[in-house]
């Protein structure tokens, strides 16, 4: 491998690892299409690159947003608009390949409950799926989960009904 | 070759001679005529003649035919006419012989079917005094064995009456007794399943309290924590598949 090679090689894994890195960021679905929506002006933006603090500061969520700009700092982008051109171009195709992991649950998510349950996932799952979070009260707690296209319930309800079918003779005697 | 035209000029005693002949032939000519036209004028008045006559003779035949045939037609009607009569006096001879005929024929026939009447009458006289005779007896024979039958057949029918209502009875109470227990077989599967309503009722309502209570026992770190156990227990069970 020459000199020359082995620089673009790095350069591209640097590449990935930025892109991974900025993924791991995204929790959610709207998350998701802010991220999407301000690389697609980035990429209009592609000749002005002074002009991507500005984009990424109104476009993209705060927790992202340093991360974002971080990446941009980066040597080998600055001033090369071709390398800049397709590293944002597979930016925008790897965020919107992430994976959905759709989580029905009995209460709305605090910014710290979806920061946890994402670092499981990322953790657990990978670095490349977003949270898509639906409300059902009546399930208690826990979860329903669908993910690429499976499906459990991993709720209080469930785990309750179990409970109960498995001690209904006894449970009955003790009222009756 | 010529033709010498001497050949062309007539002389005057030829001439005269040529005349001559002419005069004598329009002589001929005249008198021949004169004699045809007279020939034809007799012959015109002969054939007139054989005309009339003939006129004649063919009116005479006519007057003669014509007084035969009103002879011939007059004969005919002469004879028809008797003809005629004969045959009157025929039929009035032979209608009146049918008539006798016949007056004697009805007359025999009358007496016969008077006879035959009279007969008759006789034999359904006969007749109906036997039928009365014969429905006397029957209905005497009749009356002695309803009489006969109306004092056995008494008790045969209070016995029955009898048997009847015993067997009716003992029917009432089998039926009372099939009902009694399918009543019973009833309540007690009513009772089973009232109460079976009941436990599930009692049991869907435990189970709904359970879940309220426990779900609004239940504060955000704990909703966090389980949210995370159901994501580990899928993990556990392969959920996410290979990793």
């Amino acid at each position: 491998m020459t000199k020359d090679q082995q620089k673009m090689s790095n350069g591209m894994k640097q590449h990935q690892k930025h892109i991974e890195s900025i993924m791991a960021l995204i929790r959610t679905r709207d998350e998701q299409e802010f991220v999407q929506e301000a690389v697609s002006m980035l990429e209009r933006s592609v000749n002005q690159p002074t002009t991507f603090g500005k984009i990424i500061q109104s476009r993209v969520p705060e927790h992202c947003a340093h991360a974002m700009n971080r990446v941009f700092e980066d040597e080998a982008l600055k001033g090369n608009t071709e390398q800049l051109r397709k590293f944002l171009e597979t930016l925008k195709k790897s965020i919107g390949a992430m994976r959905v992991l759709t989580l029905d649950i009995a209460f709305s998510p605090s910014e710290k409950d979806i920061d946890a349950i994402n670092s499981w996932v990322v953790g657990n799952v990978g670095s490349d799926v977003v949270l898509d979070f639906t409300h059902d009260a009546t399930i208690g707690g826990g979860a329903k989960i669908m993910f690429e296209g499976r499906y459990t319930e991993k709720t209080l309800r469930q785990k309750i009904e179990q409970v109960f079918e498995k001690e209904r003779e006894r449970i009955l005697q003790t009222i009756l | 070759m010529s033709i010498d035209p001497q050949y062309f000029i007539i002389t005057f005693p030829q001439l005269l001679g040529a005349a001559v002949v002419a005069v004598v032939f329009l002589v001929l000519a005249v008198l021949a005529g004169a004699a045809f036209i007279k020939h034809l004028f007799l012959t015109q008045e002969e054939s007139e003649k054989i005309k009339q006559e003939a006129r004649r003779e063919s009116a005479t035949m006519l007057e003669e035919a014509r007084t035969e045939s009103s002879r011939i037609v007059e004969n005919a009607n002469a004879e028809a006419a008797n003809i005629l009569r004969e045959t009157h006096v025929l039929v009035s001879r032979a209608t009146k012989e049918l008539e006798e005929e016949f007056h004697v024929f009805s007359q025999k026939e009358s007496d016969r079917l008077r006879e035959a009447a009279t007969h008759f009458a006789d034999a359904y006289q006969l007749m109906t005094k036997q039928a009365k005779d014969v429905y006397a007896e029957a209905t005497k024979r009749a009356v002695e064995a309803i009489g006969r039958e109306t004092a056995g057949g008494l008790s045969h029918f209070s016995s029955a009456v009898e048997n009847e209502t015993k067997r009716y009875q003992r029917s009432v109470d089998e039926r009372l007794e099939e009902w009694h227990k399918d009543a019973q077989k009833e309540i007690a599967a009513y009772k089973v399943n009232a109460l079976e309503k009941v436990d599930e009722s009692i049991y869907r309502v435990l189970l709904m309290v359970s879940q309220q209570a426990i779900g609004r026992a239940l504060d955000f770190k704990d909703h966090q924590g389980f949210m995370v156990r159901a994501l580990e227990e899928a993990k556990h069970e392969g959920f996410f598949g290979k990793l």
